[in-house]
């Protein structure tokens, strides 16, 4: 293949689409991609669909490494390809006419030209990790579960039937419709190009397997493998699945089409099969595993930490003997192949399992950082609470990405912003401006002086951070509204609920609801802060607003600020069982949650909600956030999610373990909370923890991601990278090779504080 | 008025000193002066400066000091969901806390109506008075067994082995709740009348269990930080030695009892 001849494909069956309606030309553009952009079948596969290519062009909800929410462009990316030394001028030349073509064009582009005043002043760039900023946009359609129950009981055919049966229905509906030029016997047929593209995909497959199977210099097993590859790609084309094999191929196959990452309750959807092939004999027990860890292969070699959820467990399930029997395999198949994907999420409740319970709790202890473990009976109403929905939704809640809970394949429930609080207050501490760069930031603020008293901080603080929770409210609904208006997600629109039904595309009134979440970060060091000004400047009167803003500016570099240093960081931290830093951080966590959670009626989105998640963007946005008045100093990791400071929590486990307990769970989408244990608690004190987990979740702690290390290990590993490739550690929001992290991110986890030595 | 103590520090969710998630207290003053001791700054019965220290600074502070019991029980109730969920509860060490007796005999007494579990670490050379006094609200005596031979055990810790042998028989025949820790020293008190008196001792139907300590280097430093000379330097035990005082207390203990505590 020459360079971006896929790019330059796609850009060409874009130009010839022009005249078509969104739905036929997005049809089209997805075959354009595929199967063209999936991998060979390789001898000795159990599933096809291998999908390692990136291109930098396309149609996509979310691609890796640049904004999606459909046709998009890597343009970073491609012009760092294009400067690379070994492109050629006619290889330049091409990249550059693609940039200039698709450079208005793109659903992000045409998101940012719709920016009104207020989101161009605050958002110059979408750089949140270069530039300095107290809120960004996101660009994409994350979290996508797909209703693999629905396609597993239908099946392609089936599928293609519910459409035909839909075509005979009303138009009425689509006066609602938002989508372009568009009708519902548009819609329809773009969902039939969408299968057609699906079928295409496992034609194109059977061919190959076909081939494969008839190759002489294969080994027998490998030959075996292709003619039954063959056949089970060749009953999806006339059936719906009625196998293991076939069932996990057709979720491969359509999730990959559609552009989603993750796999919703696939004990549920895939246990039925496992079980019967195991009860008729025609999979052994061996067979099954080596099918499962097929599927994880598939999911790794496409790879998205962030993503590649599967969830286990949890009440609501509708074949939850068959679901059990199929998380022991999904958990045993892990333990024997660890990885940092797919992600394992263990839901569980008081009538769990208890065998499955414990399973999970001897891969945590393994050092396998999965299963994440969530308990029901906490999560449950809280989501029904935070989403406004009744349990019988809530129940189908997953822990999607980095901890965000999404209402199954109910409506989206994309994280598009982000929200830095310790810069919100130091915008207010700084008059309206960042300490690093004085860009300005938010409303106008008075002079630090003027600010006399700690209510006055407290709605300085307030009125930045609503500022800025507006500022997204508004672009979230603009970013779906926009996508919507150019593309009607035919696959993500078939296999969600009621888009079929109302005859409606996802984005264009067929989704049951529309909502966004909102990423909350630094909500602890600023709690922190706040604590500290309090004791400080208007308790103890050390010293001054006006003088605090100084010190932090100047990064407490002086031998008197150094003191002060020394000072803050004796105030009241939150993790320590500290009534005045719990109270804090409560009312900290309270005012964003419920602001974000009010912001979404003003913008007509059914909800939206702050998650306070964490990945490495706590560690990335803490090297562009000023000192703060916590005792943190420039450039340090803000907390992560939920969590005590690195390193702050200093009374124990219990103290922390009632701290966590404190910041509500009935007004967010999801709250990360993190715990590093010792080897030794797992090993020599087993029954304390698991009766201790047992209290945790009793007392309503809703989840916990436990990293079990030997604090040793870690330290070499920091020190001699070489001699731990395959040390996991779980960063919060996802799990990793600890050598393969940003030296940043190693150091928040070595200063993370270590329970049960 | 509730009675103070002198405290030198309190460590939440601890899983060393009896069973189940626990608070450990640990009390300033003691009466022996172990040559291996690892917790030097609980010698002194009064608060004094401690020199360490910390993130590269050195920092003076004083180590020790006062709360009264009712405080001391709020807090140690915080973790009563803890305790409940772990089986765990309140230890009190030290030091030696039965140098506190007044003191101690009322927090154990409030936890005790507040249905919380307690422990007591202690050597055994207090007075008699003060078990006595302690005894019926104590659940489980963790009780220190550092030497058997009179003369060794003076020279290593100034302690009197008839008292600690009469106290650790009083506690037993009043039904108290026994588990025998024994630090080991290798060349101190890893000998064989050491292993032949730990055997007898632990056939007790009240010894519920044993644990062993192996001496480490760890607390050695501690000693210049309360401005003490430094203890003598002992061996760290390998764990092939280690392995064999295992092996050597399991063929004298009923089985089951020996526990190994790292």
């Amino acid at each position: 293949m020459n360079a971006l001849e896929r790019e330059e494909y796609f850009t060409q069956i874009y130009r010839d689409s022009s005249q078509e309606t969104p739905c036929k030309r997005e049809a089209l553009l997805l075959a354009a991609q595929y199967p063209g952009n999936l991998d060979s079948i390789k001898p000795g596969d159990l599933l096809a669909g291998r999908e390692s290519f990136r291109p930098f062009i396309g149609f996509h909800p979310e691609p890796l490494g640049g904004p999606g929410l459909g046709l998009y462009c890597k343009e970073d990316e491609l012009r760092e390809w294009m400067n690379e030394p070994e492109r050629t001028e006619a290889e330049a030349h091409k990249a550059q006419t693609l940039l200039d073509f698709w450079k208005n064009r793109t659903v992000h582009s045409l998101i940012r030209s719709s920016f009104d005043q207020d989101m161009s002043e605050e958002w110059t760039s979408d750089d949140y990790i270069n530039d300095d900023g107290a809120s960004f946009p996101l660009y994409r359609l994350a979290l996508v579960n797909l209703d693999f129950g629905r396609l597993m009981r239908r099946g392609l055919p089936g599928l293609r039937e519910d459409i035909l049966t839909r075509k005979s229905g009303a138009e009425e509906a689509w006066r609602f419709a938002e989508l372009k030029g568009s009708s519902l016997s548009d819609f329809i047929e773009g969902l039939e190009g969408a299968l057609d593209v699906l079928e295409s995909v496992l034609s194109h497959f059977l061919d190959e397997a076909r081939t494969l199977a008839g190759r002489l210099d294969l080994s027998a097993e490998q030959i075996d493998r292709a003619a039954n590859l063959a056949l089970c790609l060749e009953s999806l084309l006339h059936n719906a699945p009625d196998s293991l094999q076939e069932a996990l191929q057709l979720a491969w196959i359509t999730a990959v089409c559609a552009g989603t990452w993750n796999w919703g309750r696939m004990d549920d959807w895939a246990g039925q099969f496992l079980v019967s092939d195991l009860n008729s004999g025609a999979l052994s027990d061996t067979d099954a595993r080596e099918l499962i860890l097929a599927f994880y292969d598939l999911t790794r070699e496409r790879s998205n930490v962030f993503n590649n959820r599967i969830i286990l467990g949890g009440l609501g399930r509708n074949n939850t003997e068959e679901a059990d029997v199929f998380a022991r395999f999904a958990m045993e198949v892990f333990d024997a192949h660890p990885g940092v994907e797919p992600q394992l999420t263990w839901r569980f409740h008081t009538e769990s399992d208890s065998a499955l319970h414990s399973l999970a709790l001897d891969l945590i202890s393994r050092g396998r950082s999965f299963p994440l473990i969530y308990n029901d009976d906490a999560i449950i109403p809280a989501v029904a609470s935070a989403f406004s929905v009744d349990e019988r939704d809530a129940v189908n809640y997953s822990p999607q990405g980095c901890g965000e809970y999404v209402l199954g394949y109910s409506g989206t429930g994309t994280p598009n912003g982000i929200i830095n609080l310790t810069k919100c207050l130091e915008a207010v501490l700084a008059g309206g401006r960042s300490m690093m760069t004085e860009r300005s930031l938010g409303p106008t603020h008075s002079s630090p002086e003027n600010i006399q008293t700690f209510e006055r901080l407290w709605e300085a603080y307030a009125e930045q951070v609503e500022y800025h929770v507006d500022l997204l409210a508004r672009f979230q609904n603009l970013s779906l509204k926009t996508a919507g208006e150019n593309s009607p997600f035919l696959l993500i629109s078939l296999l969600s609920d009621n888009c079929l039904e109302k005859g409606l595309p996802l984005l264009s009134g067929g989704a049951r609801r529309i909502g966004c979440s909102l990423e909350v970060y630094g909500e602890i060091n600023a709690a922190d802060s706040l604590s500290a000004i309090r004791k400080t400047v208007f308790d103890d009167e050390t010293l001054t607003v006006a003088e605090l803003a100084e010190v932090l500016t100047d990064n407490f570099s002086t031998p008197e600020n150094q003191i002060l240093r020394q000072k803050v960081l004796s105030a009241p931290k939150f993790g320590n069982d500290d009534a005045v830093a719990d109270s804090m951080l409560s009312l900290v966590h309270n005012h964003s949650c419920r602001v974000i959670r009010e912001s979404a009626a003003r913008v007509s989105m059914d909800y939206h909600l702050a998650v306070i998640i964490n990945n490495s963007v706590n560690s990335l946005w803490g090297l562009n956030t000023a000192a703060s008045a916590d005792g943190r100093s420039r450039g340090e990791a803000l907390a992560n999610g939920i969590n005590p400071a690195p390193g702050q929590d200093k009374a124990g486990l219990p103290a922390l373990l009632n701290s966590l307990l404190v910041p509500e769970l009935g007004t967010h989408a999801g709250a990360v909370q993190n715990l590093k244990l010792s080897s030794d608690f797992f090993k020599e004190h087993r029954d304390v923890l698991e009766s201790l987990l047992k209290g945790w979740f009793g007392q309503g702690g809703a989840q916990l991601m436990i990293t079990v290390l030997n604090e040793k290990d870690l330290e070499d590993a920091y020190v001699h990278p070489e001699k731990w490739p395959n040390l996991i550690v779980r960063v919060g929001g996802f799990s990793a090779r600890f050598v393969t992290l940003d030296r940043t991110v190693q150091k928040e986890i070595l200063d993370r504080t270590l329970y049960g030595r | 008025m509730a009675a103070e103590g002198l405290i030198l520090e309190i460590q939440r969710g601890t899983l060393h000193d009896g069973p189940g998630m626990r608070t450990t207290v640990f009390l300033k003053g003691c009466s022996l002066r172990c040559a291996w001791c690892h917790n030097p700054a609980s010698i002194k019965r009064e608060p004094e400066q401690r020199k360490r220290m910390q993130n590269n600074q050195l920092i003076e502070e004083t180590a020790g000091y006062s709360m009264d019991s009712d405080s001391l029980i709020s807090l140690v109730k915080r973790d009563l969901k803890w305790f409940s969920s772990t089986g765990g509860g309140l230890t009190l060490s030290g030091g030696e806390p039965l140098l506190q007796s007044q003191f101690v005999c009322e927090v154990l007494e409030k936890a005790r109506s507040s249905g919380i579990h307690c422990c007591i670490e202690t050597s055994g050379a207090v007075s008699r008075e003060s078990l006595e006094q302690c005894l019926p609200y104590v659940d489980l005596w963790l009780y220190d067994w550092k030497h058997s031979n009179e003369t060794e055990l003076r020279q290593w810790t100034r302690a009197n082995l008839d008292t600690i042998r009469n106290n650790l028989n009083f506690i037993l025949d009043r039904g108290g709740q026994v588990v025998l820790r024994l630090p080991l020293i290798p060349g101190v008190n890893d000998t064989e009348e050491h292993w032949t008196t730990i055997g007898d001792i632990g056939k007790h139907p009240n010894i519920l269990a044993v644990e062993i300590l192996p001496y480490h280097a760890w607390g050695r430093l501690l000693w210049e930080e309360v401005g003490r000379p430094l203890p003598p330097d002992f061996r760290v035990p390998e764990k092939d030695q280690i392995n064999q005082w295992i092996l050597i207390l399991e063929n004298l203990l009923p089985q089951g009892k020996l526990k190994n505590r790292i």
